[in-house]
């Protein structure tokens, strides 16, 4: 009975490793304090910030995400036409790339990586942007869902203690997990069914456009990234809006996790 | 000074502060609710066209749900009384609902029970598996998804709590011959028509309503209706063909 | 009636073909795409509507100086130090693009050489692929300052030599304030309907030069957009060449000598472009002393809905940069307008263009027609992801030399399909709507064309 292990998630082992994180994640903050990198999230006027994400926005994102923020700009049909993915729509407050449970709100940070990395094949990455002029960015197009605001808490997931090394007991068990959770009905692992068991057109996003499973041999192509850690949160959180769904309280074990991440990894590695 | 206890003064005392909670009780409408509500009783009839059964053919794990699958889009009673037909009063809210039980929404034989749900804000969904094979639930909002997950064979208890009232749908991504619908209300004045296409709302403040009827084929559509102080007759409302 | 039916016939069974062979390439769409995709890790249509027109971001993209919409990437994306150096990976600023018809059935009556005598009609099929191949290298030196070279060689014609190479100088002052361009620049680029990036392949004159200052025999007429044509019959550049009546010019030129700065100080609804130019067709050791100047206006409407439109005009200032039959210098000039319309899967495109010959000699006014005209309407519907279908009206009311001008009437109509967003395989009909006629012109001689054709990019 896999579903009996499932508790394990808020064993005391996890809890000790989140203080643990937390305590060190303090240390460290108290070091580092001037790193421009670290996660917080500006404080700064923010009126003022969007007012200056609204002037970027409206030469660099408009084009694609639309003047109102509905996705639908001079260039998003052509985007796909006929196929996803189109360009986020922010009105409707629903995000595919988020380190937070399904359903839920995308942190800040989790907007401001997008706009840093791009989505591959679909969005440019903005990383020439200042950090400050992304921030600006993300309070602005936070503003446009009223979600946003009535949201008091984003609380990303937290990934158990990893990634794992990726050694031949590993990707077998990944193997087994990935059988386990029908992940073959979608992401055929041969490239020659590229919509797994499904005939074209039966996989749809939430705009009922054809959506197509990534190659899982070409990780550049995967659209929330290809580290470990990236494969891993696409798995625990799905991408909302898709038919990918979340497998966070789902997989049997915890530390699954990394083997799955293993076994989809070992699709574009040698043998 | 005893003697100075005259009668204004026992009025300006005791009586007045009584009084007063009085005037207010009676103007307060939360009191006037209490104190004078009515059962609204009616019949959603549909005389349109009713589309044919869709007839889905299942290739995936047909052996867990069956070979195929009849959806049927529009069902009425012989004199057109339309079952399973939503209907809810518009602009009403009750304030802080009651905590409430979970809501279970059960995945058997690949079908979605119930298929047709009605949940309170803040009333948790809780999710189960009872087949043999991997399910995923894939419930959203008309603009978001509330929550898409994976369950496991003869798994059960994933659960969130609603924050919102509104329609939602429920679909399995594997199975795309499983539908299902819950609506979410944030007060108890609402119902779901029976076989005969009838509704019963009770305890509700007399007056004029405006009431909102959902019908998963036929849409949604709103109609307004005065409910009398007292008795009043079985409202017929015609649902219009799409 | 029998001949029409035979080209009909043919017709199915090549686009038979075509699907057939069109088939046995379908892949699934990935990204695999030339220098900016590479750099950027896009697909093509982030940039393009479908290559290798351009959608707003890739026009935006263009303005910029190669350096995305609102930044001022150009230092930073993809490269690396080496000493003082910014250095781009090859396969980020170089790409390729081989096109042409891989088989073509013109129907026209030829005129035989340096005869006045009328000949018999003609249909002429035959295998020409590749036609044209193009180099390019563009990119990006530091921040906001970018360069463009591209070298073409047209196999048909046996010749090969750069065809645009310029340097830019972006976001001089304040942001999108003012780009400058400097060297060999199509000038049209920013307008709403460019002479380059035509869906429709060019499709050239086949003419002879029979010397200096002398008309050239024609056989052939260039399925080209009419309203970017040179229109006139008669005119000649400084050097005594001919200039063809239907090949683009002066605004509309591939490509011309010259700089010129553009911007949007305004904000994302207008656009400003003034430019300064040799002249037509005016090589190096410019012979003309005056220059040619330019302004053009661009006002760019909505940005949802799926919609965008934008109308620009334009005024182009000649002077002396041409002749008429004798060795006197006219002055050339050009005045239109053009507008874009994209909504959901349509792309419509309009342009009117009035061009002036002034300065004329005396003794010529009675011979030689001054104005001339031109329209062009394109629309491009994208049927499905891969089917792009397009049709192209043409009107050329040309002007010039009263007894040889000859105005014309084209329709097109084209498919194309593309196996992946940098790879189309294309098919092409261009009907002539006027009545035709065994007469002394190409453009009463032509009847049908016919095309099959590649255009690939990487």
């Amino acid at each position: 009975m896999p579903f009996l292990s499932a508790p394990m998630w808020h064993s005391n082992r996890t809890h000790r490793f989140r203080l643990f994180v937390l305590l060190m994640g303090l240390i460290v903050g108290f070091f580092a304090c001037p790193s421009p990198s670290s996660a917080t999230e500006p404080q700064a006027d923010l009126s003022a910030s969007i007012s200056r994400g609204q002037q970027l926005y409206q030469r660099a994102c408009i084009l694609c995400h639309g003047k109102a923020g509905d996705g639908d700009g001079p260039d998003a049909f052509y985007l796909g036409a006929y196929s996803a993915p189109r360009p986020r729509a922010f009105t409707e407050g629903e995000y595919k790339f988020r380190s937070t449970p399904s359903g839920e709100l995308p942190t800040d940070s989790d907007l401001l990586e997008t706009i840093t990395n791009g989505i591959p094949g679909f969005m440019p990455f903005f990383s020439s942007l200042a950090e400050s002029d992304r921030w600006d960015i993300v309070a602005y197009i936070k503003q446009f869902s009223p979600i946003f605001q009535e949201t008091d808490k984003r609380t990303p997931i937290v990934l158990p203690p990893g990634p794992l090394p990726p050694n031949r007991e590993s990707i077998n068990r990944g193997h087994e997990l990935y059988t386990l959770l029908d992940c073959e009905k979608c992401h055929s692992p041969l490239a020659i069914a590229p919509n797994g068991l499904y005939e074209q057109g039966e996989l749809r996003d939430r705009r009922e456009l054809d959506i197509l499973p990534p190659d899982l041999s070409k990780p550049a192509s995967f659209k929330n990234g290809h580290r470990p850690q990236d494969i891993a949160q696409s798995i625990m959180t799905g991408l909302d809006g898709t038919p990918m769904a979340s497998f966070r309280e789902t997989l049997p074990r915890p530390e699954d996790i990394w083997h799955l991440v293993n076994y989809v990894l070992s699709f574009s590695r040698p043998q | 000074m005893n003697n100075s206890r005259t009668p204004l003064k026992l009025f300006k005392r005791g009586f007045l502060p009584v009084g007063i909670v009085f005037l207010v009780s009676l103007l307060s409408p939360v009191h006037a609710e209490n104190l004078e509500t009515n059962t609204l009783r009616g019949k959603i009839l549909y005389h349109g066209a009713i589309p044919p059964p869709e007839e889905h053919i299942i290739k995936q794990d047909a052996e867990v749900c069956g070979k195929t699958r009849q959806i049927i889009p529009v069902t009425i009673s012989q004199d057109g009384g339309l079952q399973r037909a939503v209907v809810s009063v518009e602009g009403m809210n009750s304030g802080s609902p009651q905590k409430r039980p979970p809501l279970i929404l059960r995945n058997d034989k690949c079908q979605f029970f119930p298929d047709l749900g009605i949940a309170l804000v803040k009333q948790p969904l809780e999710v189960q598996n009872l087949d043999s094979i991997l399910h995923n639930t894939h419930i959203r909002t008309k603009k978001r998804a509330f929550i898409n997950v994976v369950l496991l064979p003869q798994s059960k208890g994933i659960k969130k709590v609603i924050k919102k009232p509104g329609p939602m749908t429920i679909a399995c991504n594997k199975h795309p011959f499983m539908e299902g619908f819950i609506h979410v209300f944030d007060h108890p004045y609402h119902a779901i028509t029976n076989t005969q296409g009838a509704f019963t709302i009770p305890n509700l403040p007399p007056g004029t309503h405006t009431l909102s009827l959902w019908h998963k084929t036929l849409g949604t559509i709103q109609r307004t209706v005065t409910l009398p102080q007292k008795d009043g007759t079985l409202l017929n409302i015609e649902f219009p063909a799409p | 009636m029998n001949r029409l039916r035979q080209t009909k016939t043919k017709g199915i069974l090549l686009s038979f073909c075509f699907v057939l062979v069109s088939q046995l390439f379908t892949t699934p769409d990935t990204h695999a795409i030339p220098a900016f995709a590479r750099k950027y890790d896009v697909n093509c249509t982030v940039c393009h509507t479908r290559v290798p027109r351009l959608n707003r971001t890739g026009e935006r993209f263009l303005e910029n100086g190669y350096q995305l919409p609102g930044t001022e990437d150009g230092a930073t994306i993809k490269k690396s130090l080496w000493g003082d150096l910014t250095l781009d990976n090859v396969s980020n600023y170089l790409g390729f693009r081989l096109r042409g018809n891989i088989l073509r059935s013109v129907e026209y009556a030829r005129r035989a050489q340096g005869s006045n005598i009328d000949g018999n009609p003609q249909d002429r099929t035959e295998f020409g692929f590749p036609e044209v191949f193009s180099l390019f290298a563009a990119g990006t030196v530091t921040n906001n300052v970018g360069f463009f070279v591209e070298l073409e060689s047209n196999l048909e014609e046996d010749a090969t030599g750069i065809e645009r190479a310029f340097l830019t100088f972006n976001n001089i002052g304040p942001h999108d304030w003012a780009h400058i361009r400097a060297g060999k620049i199509d000038p049209s680029a920013y307008s709403s309907y460019a002479t380059l990036r035509q869906q429709f392949e060019l499709v050239g004159d086949n003419s002879v030069d029979n010397g200096s200052f002398m008309l050239p025999t024609v056989n052939r007429i260039a399925l080209s957009p009419s309203a970017f044509a040179s229109k006139f019959y008669g005119l000649f550049d400084r050097g005594g060449t001919t200039i063809l009546p239907t090949a683009p010019s002066l605004f509309h030129a591939v490509a011309e000598m010259g700089i010129d700065i553009h911007g949007r100080p305004f904000g994302e609804w207008f656009l400003y472009q003034v430019g300064i130019l040799n002249g037509a067709n005016e090589p190096f050791g410019d012979s003309n002393n005056p220059k040619d100047w330019y302004i053009m206006t661009r006002f760019d409407l909505a940005q949802s809905t799926y919609f965008s439109a934008n109308l620009s005009g334009f005024s182009y200032f000649g002077s002396n940069n041409a002749k008429v039959s004798t060795t006197d210098d006219v002055s050339w000039s050009r005045y239109g307008v053009a507008a874009n319309i994209r909504y959901y899967m349509v792309d419509f495109y309009a342009a009117y263009v009035v061009d002036r010959v002034t300065d004329l000699p005396n003794s010529l006014e009675s011979t030689f027609d001054t104005t001339a005209t031109g329209l062009t309407l394109e629309a491009n519907v994208l049927a499905t992801d891969r089917i792009l279908l397009g049709i192209r009206f043409d009107h050329l009311d040309a002007g010039g030399l009263r007894n040889q001008r000859t105005s014309n009437s084209l329709l097109a109509l084209m498919a194309k399909y593309y196996l992946r967003s940098n790879i189309a395989l294309f098919l092409r009909d261009d009907i002539n709507l006027r009545p035709a006629h065994h007469g002394r012109s190409p453009a009463r001689n032509f009847r049908n064309a016919f095309f099959v054709g590649a255009d690939v990019a990487f």
